[in-house]
């Protein structure tokens, strides 16, 4: 046999194993999930939310909404945010030196007037030009941060965390609409935990098809958008299979940019977001997470497997793929950052089994995909393929990956989650699509991500073509 | 792993020589260097025989439970709207009718004879119903809730919650008398005070102060630390029972048990209560942070104006960053002329920014005219100084 020959067999034997542990690793993190929301549910009125609500002694949060060019959905986001069943809250916009009529909208509509607020920046932020408050008691929970455009959503949520005055924080995107109880719902951890709990998240899904009434969701069906339904799909299994289970482990690295409740003190501690970064929100837990392990101080980051929040999903391949690209190129720079962490135990679990586990099962999977199809095209030109082992071995590997998609709606649909049985009918098809038709664009993006990162592309923020939300005629 | 496959084979009823017939050439792919523990051709009988045909049957439950959980959830939903008017108008028919017991008795009977017809869900949901009208319906009759609860007979079914094995069970049961009030049922609780299980042992804590006379004695001698959970729990009880101020709240604040003295300032806010200045300088040299914490928050929520003096000693010994921001906020709403000078002093010796932006605010509220003439030594002061007062100046900002 030649060196090739040699070569492609000691691959097979290295893909036979990554399988094998890919397959343990993910079947291992279906049990933790399950075991996990099975907790969360038995213990869900442990604490229950309302007596969160009633309490005089709620503990304040602000919420930190950046927007940047959203003149044409702004008023009713900013609405929406201001209707959270909380106690005691702010809602914090940051008008990142929109070039549309975003702040002027907002000035208009909630009768804001520039007052002379005291801004201490605790983390870096692009100068601040000034703070907008209105003088309609109604609105006296809004406070409108205006800045000079950073070029990232990260350097906008620095400059809405030095103006928060509460201790804990929500971060999301301006465009999400929130349930009513999301705040009482992400607090909840931290008054529940024994431990310091340093940040909270929980499900998000997808907004493009369901129907909104006064700001808030009023009936919940699946995307009809090719992209948008897969992205819901891979939502679902994500925040239920994945990020449970990390949960359960105490090894979460990702709370989603467009929901998380953050303990201010920590993160102004580490920094905040770090503007360079593409991932921002992961790249902030992997610091928080280094923080905490080196001050060797017992934390916690909690995720919650109901649904709180509903953002847009892509429209087009275009706004996809520039959403997946940042996201990979997001990933491998935040594992690039982080690299002394990997498989050093000063950092726990964090160092041994969390960032390991990004690079054999997140980052790597792309490149071995694409390794994998170059060698079975030198085996057809080389060596000769077996082609019904081929096909068996293709069929195994399809199966496992759709039961565990499938494993994760069972998850999600354990309560109605959408308003029509024709809608689960509708995503169960999509499990079984999702391989052959979402997936391939998926590796493309992330491939291209990783490509951009090595070549070092400028970034600056997405536009995002907003559609708005249905307003329901009920 | 051959043997094993092979008997697997014959166990199965594939015949090995279907296998052997295949007219597949399968190489082996095990390394040289690698000890090999299967072979392709194993792993592809493996696959085919085993592991496809299992992911086939795991695939088709799972879809088929989905869709008949969801069906199940469907119908349930247009039985309890179904139900949901039947039973809210019996219930309310009992409730608030003048009945007499054996009126009420026979009633129970003929509803279980002609709509519960045995069947366990719809009677749950009655239950249900009965504690949600208990929860929701102030200065009704306790003795009739009582009695239309133990005549569908869900004494029995709480009294088999409570022996169950699982602690989500035995919870429920306590919720059911902690909602009914029903207070003999106390001493069937007390023993869930000693569980190991945490949550177990919380929900019955809660459950005793409910069910407690109004002086929720269960705290008197309760050792284990309440959690921040418990505190909300328990305060939202005590607040929803509008009882008067419970006797033994100065015997809580002197508590071993911190956690008892946190929830008795509390308490303290919420009543009313008058401390003594001894009990302030007492709490004030708790060595919890926590509790100190507490009672500054209660001096400034009850504006005890004799405690300028005590905090302004207390002040010089705080080492909590928190705590000396929280005392200078108390200033501000209970400051005098000489609060105000000791503020003075503070702003040139602290460095925090917060604290000096506090202490800022602190002057004001006491003397709003006095930074029209303060001038400061240091120019990046005086800006910084200027701009902190602007932004209490604002009336849309506070």
């Amino acid at each position: 046999m030649n060196t090739l020959g040699h070569i492609i067999k000691s691959l097979e034997v290295f893909f036979g194993c990554y399988s094998l542990l890919y397959i343990f690793i993910y079947s291992a993190l279906g049990i933790l999930s399950f075991i996990e929301i099975k907790k969360y549910y038995s213990t869900a009125n442990f604490l229950h939310k309302d007596v969160i609500i009633k309490s005089n002694n709620a503990i304040g949060v602000s919420i930190i909404a950046p927007a940047y060019n959203e003149g044409l959905t702004i008023v009713s986001n900013a609405k929406s945010l201001l209707s959270q069943e909380y106690p005691k809250y702010e809602v914090i916009i940051i008008n990142d030196g929109s070039t549309d009529d975003t702040l002027e909208k907002l000035i208009r509509e909630f009768s804001l007037i520039k007052v002379d607020f005291f801004y201490q920046e605790k983390v870096k932020s692009a100068h601040v030009r000034g703070h907008y408050r209105s003088t309609n008691p109604i609105y006296n929970k809004l406070l409108i941060v205006d800045k000079e455009n950073g070029k990232s959503k990260a350097d906008a949520a620095n400059a809405g965390i030095n103006s928060a005055k509460y201790s804990l924080f929500v971060c999301t995107d301006v465009d999400c609409i929130l349930r009513r109880d999301t705040i009482a719902m992400l607090v909840k951890p931290f008054i529940e935990s024994t431990r310091k709990v340093i940040a909270t998240g929980a499900a998000i899904r997808i907004s493009n098809s369901c129907e909104f009434k006064e700001g808030m969701l009023f009936r919940s069906h699946y995307p009809k958008n090719f992209f948008a339904r897969f992205q819901e799909l891979e939502y679902i299994r994500s925040f239920l299979y994945g990020r449970m289970a990390w949960s359960r482990l105490n090894g979460l690295l990702l709370v989603s940019g467009g929901l998380g409740m953050f303990d201010k003190k920590t993160v102004i501690e580490v920094g905040g977001y770090k503007k360079e970064s593409l991932g921002e929100d992961m790249e902030l837990i992997t610091r928080m997470r280094q923080y905490m392990h080196l001050k060797k101080e017992k934390f916690a980051i909690k995720y919650i497997p109901e649904s709180l929040c509903w953002t847009e999903g892509p429209s087009d391949a275009k706004i996809f793929l520039r959403q997946r690209v940042r996201w990979a190129r997001g990933l491998i720079q935040n594992l690039f950052i982080h690299r002394n962490m990997i498989g050093n135990p000063k950092y726990g679990i964090t160092g041994l089994v969390v960032l390991p586990y990004y690079i054999l099962c997140e980052f790597i999977v792309p490149v071995l995909e694409v390794i994998g199809l170059i060698f079975i095209l030198l085996d057809i030109f080389y060596f000769g393929l077996d082609y019904y082992f081929l096909f068996i071995i293709s069929v195994a590997v399809y199966l496992f990956y759709t039961l565990v998609t499938l494993l994760s709606v069972y998850l999600d649909q354990s309560i109605k989650q959408y308003t029509n049985i024709k809608d689960i009918m509708t995503l169960i098809a999509m499990v079984f699509l999702e391989p052959f038709l979402y997936h391939p664009i998926n590796i493309y993006a992330s491939l291209k991500g990783y490509f951009h990162f090595i070549i070092n592309k400028e970034k600056s923020w997405g536009v995002m073509t907003r559609q708005g939300f249905n307003q329901s005629t009920q | 792993m051959r043997t094993l496959l092979h008997y697997f084979i014959a166990e199965t009823g594939i015949k090995e020589n279907f296998i052997t017939s295949s007219k597949l050439v399968l190489q082996n792919i095990s390394h040289p260097n690698i000890p090999s523990i299967m072979n392709t051709r194993d792993l592809f009988l493996f696959l085919k025989y085993f592991l496809i045909p299992v992911l086939l049957v795991f695939l088709v439950s799972i879809v088929m439970v989905i869709l008949f959980r969801r069906y199940r959830l469907d119908r349930i939903d247009y039985k309890t709207v179904q139900m949901e008017d039947t039973v809210n108008g019996f219930l309310t028919e009992l409730i608030f009718s003048d009945y007499t017991e054996e009126e009420l008795k026979l009633r129970i009977d003929a509803f279980k004879k002609n709509s519960l017809h045995n069947n366990k869900k719809l009677s749950h949901f009655v239950l249900k119903k009965l504690l949600h009208i208990k929860q929701n319906v102030q200065q009704m009759s306790q003795e009739k809730f009582i009695l239309i609860y133990e005549h569908f007979g869900f004494n029995k079914f709480t009294e088999r919650l409570l022996a169950d094995r699982s602690w989500e069970r035995k919870s429920l049961g306590i919720m059911h008398y902690q909602i009914l009030d029903h207070k003999v049922k106390k001493e069937l609780i007390a023993p869930f005070l000693q569980s190991n299980h945490k949550a177990l042992r919380s929900n019955a804590l809660i459950a005793m102060i409910s069910l407690s006379n109004e002086n929720f004695d269960v705290l008197d001698h309760y050792e284990a630390t309440i959690t921040r959970a418990e505190e909300f729990k328990i305060l939202d009880l005590i607040y929803q029972k509008e009882v008067s101020i419970p006797t033994n709240i100065s015997a809580w604040l002197k508590s071993k048990n911190e956690s008892i003295v946190i929830i008795a300032i509390k308490l303290a806010v919420r009543y009313k209560f008058k401390f003594t200045r001894d009990q302030l300088n007492y709490l004030l040299g708790s060595s919890n942070p926590l509790v100190r914490k507490e009672i500054i928050i209660a001096i400034r929520e009850l504006k005890i104006e004799f405690a300028n003096t005590i905090l302004i000693t207390h002040y010089k010994k705080e080492k909590n960053l928190r705590n000396k921001i929280s005392i200078v906020k108390t200033f501000q709403k209970i400051g005098t002329p000489l609060t105000r000078d000791y503020a003075l002093q503070l702003l040139s010796k602290e460095n925090d920014l917060d604290l000096k932006f506090e202490i800022v605010n602190c002057i004001y509220q006491i003397d709003k005219n006095f930074f029209s003439n303060y001038i400061s030594k240091d120019r990046i002061e005086g800006e910084l100084i200027s701009k902190m007062l602007l932004h209490h100046k604002s009336p849309y900002i506070n």
